[in-house]
Protein backbone atom coordinates (compact mmCIF):
# COMPACT_ATOMS: atom_id res chain seq x y z
CA UNK A 1 0.00 0.00 0.00
CA UNK A 2 2.61 2.59 1.25
CA UNK A 3 5.11 1.37 -1.53
CA UNK A 4 2.17 2.06 -4.22
CA UNK A 5 1.47 5.54 -2.97
CA UNK A 6 5.60 5.71 -3.14
CA UNK A 7 5.56 4.83 -6.17
CA UNK A 8 2.77 7.23 -7.30
CA UNK A 9 4.39 9.94 -6.02
CA UNK A 10 7.08 9.91 -8.28
CA UNK A 11 5.09 9.80 -11.61
CA UNK A 12 4.65 13.44 -13.36
CA UNK A 13 0.84 12.30 -14.23
CA UNK A 14 0.60 12.49 -10.05
CA UNK A 15 1.76 15.79 -9.95
CA UNK A 16 -0.37 17.46 -12.77
CA UNK A 17 -3.44 15.69 -11.26
CA UNK A 18 -2.34 17.52 -7.88
CA UNK A 19 -2.01 20.98 -9.58
CA UNK A 20 -5.48 20.45 -10.91
CA UNK A 21 -6.79 19.57 -7.91
CA UNK A 22 -5.51 22.67 -5.88
CA UNK A 23 -7.12 24.94 -9.04
CA UNK A 24 -10.41 22.98 -9.18
CA UNK A 25 -10.37 23.29 -4.85
CA UNK A 26 -9.59 26.69 -5.21
CA UNK A 27 -12.19 28.00 -7.87
CA UNK A 28 -15.34 25.57 -6.36
CA UNK A 29 -14.67 26.17 -2.64
CA UNK A 30 -14.48 29.45 -2.00
CA UNK A 31 -18.29 30.32 -2.47
CA UNK A 32 -19.53 27.58 -0.40
CA UNK A 33 -17.43 29.53 2.56
CA UNK A 34 -19.06 33.05 1.31
CA UNK A 35 -22.54 31.66 1.19
CA UNK A 36 -21.87 30.19 4.78
CA UNK A 37 -21.25 34.01 5.97
CA UNK A 38 -23.64 35.50 4.23
CA UNK A 39 -27.02 32.96 4.97
CA UNK A 40 -25.32 34.09 8.97
CA UNK A 41 -24.60 37.55 8.77
CA UNK A 42 -27.77 38.60 10.45
CA UNK A 43 -28.27 36.79 13.44
CA UNK A 44 -26.16 37.87 16.90
CA UNK A 45 -22.83 36.71 17.00
CA UNK A 46 -23.70 33.61 19.99
CA UNK A 47 -26.03 31.99 16.93
CA UNK A 48 -24.19 33.83 14.04
CA UNK A 49 -21.07 31.55 15.12
CA UNK A 50 -23.25 28.63 15.63
CA UNK A 51 -24.43 28.68 12.35
CA UNK A 52 -21.08 28.67 10.93
CA UNK A 53 -19.57 26.19 12.33
CA UNK A 54 -22.60 23.68 11.96
CA UNK A 55 -22.53 25.00 7.91
CA UNK A 56 -18.76 24.25 7.72
CA UNK A 57 -18.82 20.91 9.53
CA UNK A 58 -22.10 20.11 6.88
CA UNK A 59 -20.21 20.89 4.22
CA UNK A 60 -17.32 18.96 5.47
CA UNK A 61 -19.50 15.93 6.25
CA UNK A 62 -21.01 15.75 2.88
CA UNK A 63 -17.91 16.17 0.61
CA UNK A 64 -16.40 13.20 2.70
CA UNK A 65 -19.72 11.14 1.78
CA UNK A 66 -20.16 12.23 -1.61
CA UNK A 67 -16.37 11.78 -1.84
CA UNK A 68 -16.80 7.92 -0.92
CA UNK A 69 -19.42 7.59 -3.27
CA UNK A 70 -17.43 8.95 -6.16
CA UNK A 71 -14.78 6.44 -5.77
CA UNK A 72 -17.27 3.81 -5.18
CA UNK A 73 -19.15 5.03 -8.39
CA UNK A 74 -16.32 5.91 -10.44
CA UNK A 75 -15.40 2.91 -12.48
CA UNK A 76 -18.99 1.76 -13.27
CA UNK A 77 -19.69 2.87 -17.05
CA UNK A 78 -21.05 5.85 -18.30
CA UNK A 79 -20.41 7.47 -14.81
CA UNK A 80 -18.24 9.49 -16.22
CA UNK A 81 -19.80 10.74 -18.89
CA UNK A 82 -22.44 12.21 -16.75
CA UNK A 83 -19.75 13.59 -14.63
CA UNK A 84 -18.10 15.48 -17.51
CA UNK A 85 -21.19 16.64 -18.58
CA UNK A 86 -22.57 18.02 -15.48
CA UNK A 87 -18.67 19.30 -15.22
CA UNK A 88 -19.03 21.30 -18.69
CA UNK A 89 -21.87 23.16 -16.77
CA UNK A 90 -20.35 23.81 -13.68
CA UNK A 91 -17.53 25.26 -15.42
CA UNK A 92 -19.80 27.59 -17.50
CA UNK A 93 -21.38 28.80 -14.56
CA UNK A 94 -18.55 29.44 -12.70
CA UNK A 95 -17.44 31.91 -15.86
CA UNK A 96 -20.51 34.04 -16.13
CA UNK A 97 -21.69 36.48 -13.23
CA UNK A 98 -24.21 35.20 -10.62
CA UNK A 99 -27.59 35.22 -11.27
CA UNK A 100 -28.48 38.07 -8.23
CA UNK A 101 -31.89 38.96 -9.94
CA UNK A 102 -33.69 35.74 -10.40
CA UNK A 103 -33.50 34.43 -7.15
CA UNK A 104 -36.37 33.00 -4.86
CA UNK A 105 -34.97 32.09 -1.67
CA UNK A 106 -36.35 33.69 0.70
CA UNK A 107 -34.48 35.75 3.44
CA UNK A 108 -32.10 34.49 6.29
CA UNK A 109 -34.36 36.21 8.85
CA UNK A 110 -33.89 33.34 11.84
CA UNK A 111 -31.48 30.74 13.22
CA UNK A 112 -32.96 27.71 11.52
CA UNK A 113 -34.01 29.24 8.24
CA UNK A 114 -29.99 30.33 8.16
CA UNK A 115 -28.85 27.02 8.61
CA UNK A 116 -31.62 25.48 5.82
CA UNK A 117 -29.97 27.68 3.44
CA UNK A 118 -26.79 27.03 4.41
CA UNK A 119 -27.33 23.17 4.22
CA UNK A 120 -29.01 23.05 0.73
CA UNK A 121 -26.24 25.13 -0.01
CA UNK A 122 -23.35 22.68 1.37
CA UNK A 123 -25.31 19.98 -0.54
CA UNK A 124 -25.35 21.80 -3.86
CA UNK A 125 -21.96 22.75 -3.67
CA UNK A 126 -19.59 19.81 -2.50
CA UNK A 127 -21.64 18.07 -5.45
CA UNK A 128 -20.15 20.52 -7.70
CA UNK A 129 -16.43 20.05 -5.68
CA UNK A 130 -16.58 16.53 -5.53
CA UNK A 131 -17.51 16.18 -9.07
CA UNK A 132 -14.63 18.32 -9.90
CA UNK A 133 -12.43 16.44 -7.73
CA UNK A 134 -13.07 13.20 -8.60
CA UNK A 135 -12.86 14.09 -12.38
CA UNK A 136 -9.65 15.20 -11.75
CA UNK A 137 -8.00 12.64 -9.89
CA UNK A 138 -8.76 10.37 -13.17
CA UNK A 139 -9.05 7.15 -11.02
CA UNK A 140 -6.66 7.98 -8.39
CA UNK A 141 -7.68 7.23 -4.20
CA UNK A 142 -4.75 9.15 -3.33
CA UNK A 143 -5.34 12.43 -5.43
CA UNK A 144 -9.40 11.89 -4.44
CA UNK A 145 -8.55 12.02 -0.87
CA UNK A 146 -5.89 14.83 -1.03
CA UNK A 147 -8.47 16.68 -3.38
CA UNK A 148 -11.01 16.72 0.00
CA UNK A 149 -7.85 17.43 2.29
CA UNK A 150 -7.26 20.38 0.32
CA UNK A 151 -10.79 21.74 0.17
CA UNK A 152 -11.21 21.43 4.07
CA UNK A 153 -9.35 24.55 4.66
CA UNK A 154 -10.39 26.58 1.82
CA UNK A 155 -13.82 26.03 3.42
CA UNK A 156 -13.28 26.85 6.83
CA UNK A 157 -10.58 29.45 6.46
CA UNK A 158 -10.72 31.57 3.11
CA UNK A 159 -14.03 32.78 3.49
CA UNK A 160 -14.37 35.92 1.31
CA UNK A 161 -10.55 36.06 0.61
CA UNK A 162 -10.91 33.71 -2.69
CA UNK A 163 -14.14 35.36 -4.02
CA UNK A 164 -12.61 38.90 -3.33
CA UNK A 165 -9.26 37.86 -5.55
CA UNK A 166 -12.09 36.69 -8.18
CA UNK A 167 -13.42 40.18 -8.23
CA UNK A 168 -10.22 41.86 -8.69
CA UNK A 169 -8.26 39.35 -11.21
CA UNK A 170 -11.17 37.62 -13.26
CA UNK A 171 -8.52 35.50 -15.27
CA UNK A 172 -8.05 33.44 -12.11
CA UNK A 173 -12.18 32.27 -13.09
CA UNK A 174 -11.23 32.15 -16.93
CA UNK A 175 -8.21 30.15 -15.75
CA UNK A 176 -10.21 27.77 -13.31
CA UNK A 177 -13.50 27.19 -16.13
CA UNK A 178 -10.34 26.66 -18.85
CA UNK A 179 -9.12 23.89 -16.34
CA UNK A 180 -12.84 22.58 -15.63
CA UNK A 181 -13.24 22.01 -19.28
CA UNK A 182 -9.88 20.54 -19.74
CA UNK A 183 -10.94 18.23 -17.02
CA UNK A 184 -14.69 17.60 -18.34
CA UNK A 185 -13.12 16.36 -21.91
CA UNK A 186 -10.31 14.17 -20.53
CA UNK A 187 -12.78 12.75 -18.33
CA UNK A 188 -15.18 12.02 -21.08
CA UNK A 189 -12.90 10.19 -23.12
CA UNK A 190 -11.66 8.14 -20.01
CA UNK A 191 -15.50 6.37 -19.44
CA UNK A 192 -14.93 2.77 -19.41
CA UNK A 193 -18.33 2.51 -21.06
CA UNK A 194 -16.35 4.01 -24.31
CA UNK A 195 -12.96 2.00 -23.73
CA UNK A 196 -11.94 1.10 -26.96
CA UNK A 197 -12.01 4.99 -28.05
CA UNK A 198 -9.32 5.85 -26.38
CA UNK A 199 -7.33 2.75 -26.94
CA UNK A 200 -7.94 3.21 -30.93
CA UNK A 201 -6.45 6.22 -30.83
CA UNK A 202 -4.51 8.23 -27.83
CA UNK A 203 -4.75 11.68 -29.39
CA UNK A 204 -8.46 11.52 -28.20
CA UNK A 205 -7.13 12.47 -24.79
CA UNK A 206 -5.77 16.12 -25.78
CA UNK A 207 -8.08 16.78 -28.65
CA UNK A 208 -11.13 16.35 -25.99
CA UNK A 209 -9.42 18.05 -23.50
CA UNK A 210 -8.60 20.90 -25.81
CA UNK A 211 -12.09 20.66 -26.95
CA UNK A 212 -13.89 20.70 -23.57
CA UNK A 213 -11.86 24.30 -22.72
CA UNK A 214 -12.97 25.86 -26.25
CA UNK A 215 -16.50 25.04 -25.49
CA UNK A 216 -16.64 26.18 -21.96
CA UNK A 217 -14.87 29.15 -23.04
CA UNK A 218 -16.85 30.16 -26.07
CA UNK A 219 -20.55 29.44 -23.90
CA UNK A 220 -19.20 31.56 -20.59
CA UNK A 221 -18.12 33.96 -23.20
CA UNK A 222 -21.68 34.08 -25.10
CA UNK A 223 -23.76 34.09 -21.95
CA UNK A 224 -21.60 36.21 -20.20
CA UNK A 225 -22.08 39.49 -22.83
CA UNK A 226 -25.90 38.96 -22.75
CA UNK A 227 -25.65 39.48 -18.57
CA UNK A 228 -23.45 41.79 -18.70
CA UNK A 229 -26.00 43.97 -21.12
CA UNK A 230 -27.89 44.03 -17.82
CA UNK A 231 -27.73 47.89 -16.54
CA UNK A 232 -26.13 48.34 -12.52
CA UNK A 233 -28.28 48.47 -9.66
CA UNK A 234 -28.52 51.06 -7.39
CA UNK A 235 -28.66 49.67 -3.75
CA UNK A 236 -29.08 52.99 -2.41
CA UNK A 237 -29.10 57.14 -2.95
CA UNK A 238 -27.80 58.20 -0.11
CA UNK A 239 -27.82 61.82 -0.22
CA UNK A 240 -26.23 63.79 2.64
CA UNK A 241 -25.62 67.62 2.22
CA UNK B 1 -32.19 70.81 -29.09
CA UNK B 2 -28.65 70.79 -30.14
CA UNK B 3 -25.19 69.52 -27.21
CA UNK B 4 -24.49 72.46 -25.50
CA UNK B 5 -20.75 73.30 -25.45
CA UNK B 6 -18.78 71.59 -22.59
CA UNK B 7 -18.85 72.95 -19.36
CA UNK B 8 -17.29 72.89 -16.18
CA UNK B 9 -20.24 73.81 -13.85
CA UNK B 10 -23.88 72.57 -14.07
CA UNK B 11 -27.05 74.81 -14.31
CA UNK B 12 -26.40 75.96 -11.18
CA UNK B 13 -23.13 76.83 -11.56
CA UNK B 14 -21.92 74.27 -9.45
CA UNK B 15 -18.94 71.50 -10.48
CA UNK B 16 -20.11 67.78 -9.57
CA UNK B 17 -17.13 65.28 -9.86
CA UNK B 18 -17.53 62.04 -9.77
CA UNK B 19 -15.46 59.63 -7.65
CA UNK B 20 -15.35 56.27 -7.80
CA UNK B 21 -14.37 54.92 -4.43
CA UNK B 22 -13.15 51.28 -3.50
CA UNK B 23 -11.29 52.23 -0.39
CA UNK B 24 -8.13 51.35 -0.97
CA UNK B 25 -5.09 54.40 -0.38
CA UNK B 26 -4.99 54.87 -3.98
CA UNK B 27 -8.60 55.83 -4.35
CA UNK B 28 -8.38 58.28 -1.38
CA UNK B 29 -5.26 59.91 -3.07
CA UNK B 30 -7.89 60.33 -5.46
CA UNK B 31 -10.17 62.34 -3.44
CA UNK B 32 -7.85 64.45 -2.25
CA UNK B 33 -6.84 65.35 -5.20
CA UNK B 34 -10.42 66.00 -5.67
CA UNK B 35 -10.66 68.57 -2.76
CA UNK B 36 -7.69 70.24 -4.02
CA UNK B 37 -9.06 70.99 -7.19
CA UNK B 38 -12.23 71.97 -5.94
CA UNK B 39 -9.92 74.88 -3.92
CA UNK B 40 -9.55 76.35 -7.82
CA UNK B 41 -13.03 76.55 -8.55
CA UNK B 42 -14.76 79.88 -8.46
CA UNK B 43 -17.43 77.73 -6.05
CA UNK B 44 -16.70 74.54 -4.21
CA UNK B 45 -17.37 71.38 -6.18
CA UNK B 46 -19.91 68.70 -5.03
CA UNK B 47 -17.87 65.09 -4.46
CA UNK B 48 -20.37 62.47 -5.66
CA UNK B 49 -19.17 59.51 -4.26
CA UNK B 50 -19.49 56.30 -5.99
CA UNK B 51 -18.83 52.21 -4.71
CA UNK B 52 -19.33 49.51 -7.00
CA UNK B 53 -19.99 46.46 -5.93
CA UNK B 54 -19.02 43.44 -8.29
CA UNK B 55 -22.13 41.01 -8.39
CA UNK B 56 -21.98 38.02 -6.20
CA UNK B 57 -20.69 34.99 -8.67
CA UNK B 58 -21.74 31.55 -9.25
CA UNK B 59 -23.95 29.82 -6.60
CA UNK B 60 -24.49 32.44 -4.05
CA UNK B 61 -27.04 34.35 -6.39
CA UNK B 62 -28.89 30.87 -6.21
CA UNK B 63 -28.95 30.72 -2.29
CA UNK B 64 -29.00 34.25 -0.77
CA UNK B 65 -32.57 36.04 -1.20
CA UNK B 66 -32.21 39.31 -2.71
CA UNK B 67 -33.06 41.79 -0.17
CA UNK B 68 -29.84 40.03 2.23
CA UNK B 69 -27.38 40.61 -0.99
CA UNK B 70 -28.65 44.17 -1.49
CA UNK B 71 -28.11 44.43 2.50
CA UNK B 72 -24.74 42.85 1.99
CA UNK B 73 -23.59 45.21 -0.68
CA UNK B 74 -25.32 47.96 1.21
CA UNK B 75 -22.90 47.44 3.94
CA UNK B 76 -19.85 46.77 2.03
CA UNK B 77 -20.47 50.11 0.29
CA UNK B 78 -20.83 51.92 2.78
CA UNK B 79 -17.63 50.60 4.52
CA UNK B 80 -15.86 51.55 1.53
CA UNK B 81 -16.60 54.96 1.21
CA UNK B 82 -17.17 55.67 4.96
CA UNK B 83 -13.18 57.04 4.75
CA UNK B 84 -13.77 59.12 1.30
CA UNK B 85 -16.55 60.74 3.25
CA UNK B 86 -14.66 61.79 6.04
CA UNK B 87 -11.92 63.45 3.86
CA UNK B 88 -14.82 65.63 1.68
CA UNK B 89 -16.59 66.47 5.11
CA UNK B 90 -13.30 67.65 6.75
CA UNK B 91 -12.47 69.68 3.65
CA UNK B 92 -16.34 71.62 3.67
CA UNK B 93 -17.16 69.98 0.73
CA UNK B 94 -20.80 69.41 -0.23
CA UNK B 95 -20.59 65.22 -1.15
CA UNK B 96 -23.10 62.63 -1.97
CA UNK B 97 -22.79 58.88 -1.17
CA UNK B 98 -23.76 55.65 -3.47
CA UNK B 99 -23.34 51.89 -3.72
CA UNK B 100 -24.68 50.19 -6.92
CA UNK B 101 -23.90 46.48 -8.22
CA UNK B 102 -22.55 45.79 -11.52
CA UNK B 103 -20.10 45.71 -13.89
CA UNK B 104 -17.25 48.82 -12.78
CA UNK B 105 -16.89 50.71 -15.91
CA UNK B 106 -20.89 50.11 -16.74
CA UNK B 107 -21.44 51.97 -13.50
CA UNK B 108 -19.28 54.54 -13.30
CA UNK B 109 -20.52 56.04 -17.09
CA UNK B 110 -24.25 55.26 -15.69
CA UNK B 111 -23.34 56.94 -12.24
CA UNK B 112 -22.03 60.16 -14.41
CA UNK B 113 -24.75 60.63 -16.52
CA UNK B 114 -27.82 60.21 -14.04
CA UNK B 115 -25.87 62.71 -11.16
CA UNK B 116 -25.20 65.18 -14.13
CA UNK B 117 -21.38 64.91 -13.30
CA UNK B 118 -19.07 66.91 -15.21
CA UNK B 119 -15.91 64.83 -14.54
CA UNK B 120 -14.93 61.57 -13.26
CA UNK B 121 -11.68 61.88 -10.92
CA UNK B 122 -10.01 58.52 -10.29
CA UNK B 123 -6.77 56.96 -8.92
CA UNK B 124 -5.30 54.59 -11.83
CA UNK B 125 -5.70 52.17 -10.80
CA UNK B 126 -7.61 50.71 -7.77
CA UNK B 127 -7.29 47.46 -5.83
CA UNK B 128 -6.93 45.15 -8.58
CA UNK B 129 -4.03 47.06 -9.42
CA UNK B 130 -0.59 45.19 -10.12
CA UNK B 131 2.36 47.46 -9.60
CA UNK B 132 4.25 48.39 -12.28
CA UNK B 133 1.13 48.70 -14.75
CA UNK B 134 0.76 52.41 -15.66
CA UNK B 135 -3.14 51.94 -16.31
CA UNK B 136 -5.02 49.78 -14.84
CA UNK B 137 -8.20 48.47 -17.18
CA UNK B 138 -10.62 49.96 -15.41
CA UNK B 139 -9.47 53.40 -16.17
CA UNK B 140 -8.33 52.08 -19.77
CA UNK B 141 -11.88 51.57 -20.49
CA UNK B 142 -13.53 54.54 -19.28
CA UNK B 143 -10.92 56.55 -20.97
CA UNK B 144 -12.31 54.71 -24.35
CA UNK B 145 -16.36 55.01 -23.16
CA UNK B 146 -16.22 58.45 -21.41
CA UNK B 147 -17.91 61.20 -23.07
CA UNK B 148 -16.98 63.30 -20.07
CA UNK B 149 -13.14 64.15 -19.21
CA UNK B 150 -11.62 61.35 -17.14
CA UNK B 151 -8.86 63.04 -14.65
CA UNK B 152 -6.91 60.06 -13.74
CA UNK B 153 -4.61 60.82 -10.61
CA UNK B 154 -1.63 58.96 -10.55
CA UNK B 155 -0.90 57.35 -7.24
Amino acid sequence: MLADVIQELQTPLFWVGLLQIIGVDIVLSGDNAVVIALAARRLPQVQRRRAVMMGTAAAIGLRVTLTVFAALLLDLPWVKTIGALLLLWIAVRLIIPGEEADSDSSEASGFWQAVRIIMVADLVMSLDNVIGIAAAAHGSLLLLVLGLLISIPLIVFSSQIIMRWMDRFPVIVTCGGGLLGWVAGVTLVSDPAHAGLLESARWLHTVSGVAGVALVLTVASVLKRRRLATAPVPIEEGHRP
Amino acid sequence: MTRSAPTWTDSRGCTRLLLPVDGSPRSLAAVRHAVALSATQRAPATLVLLNVQAPVRGNIGRFIAEADLQRYHGDEGRKALRKAGRLAQEAGLVHESHVVVGDVVAAILDAAERHDCQAIVLANRGHGGLSGVLLGSVSMRLLHHSPRPVILVRS
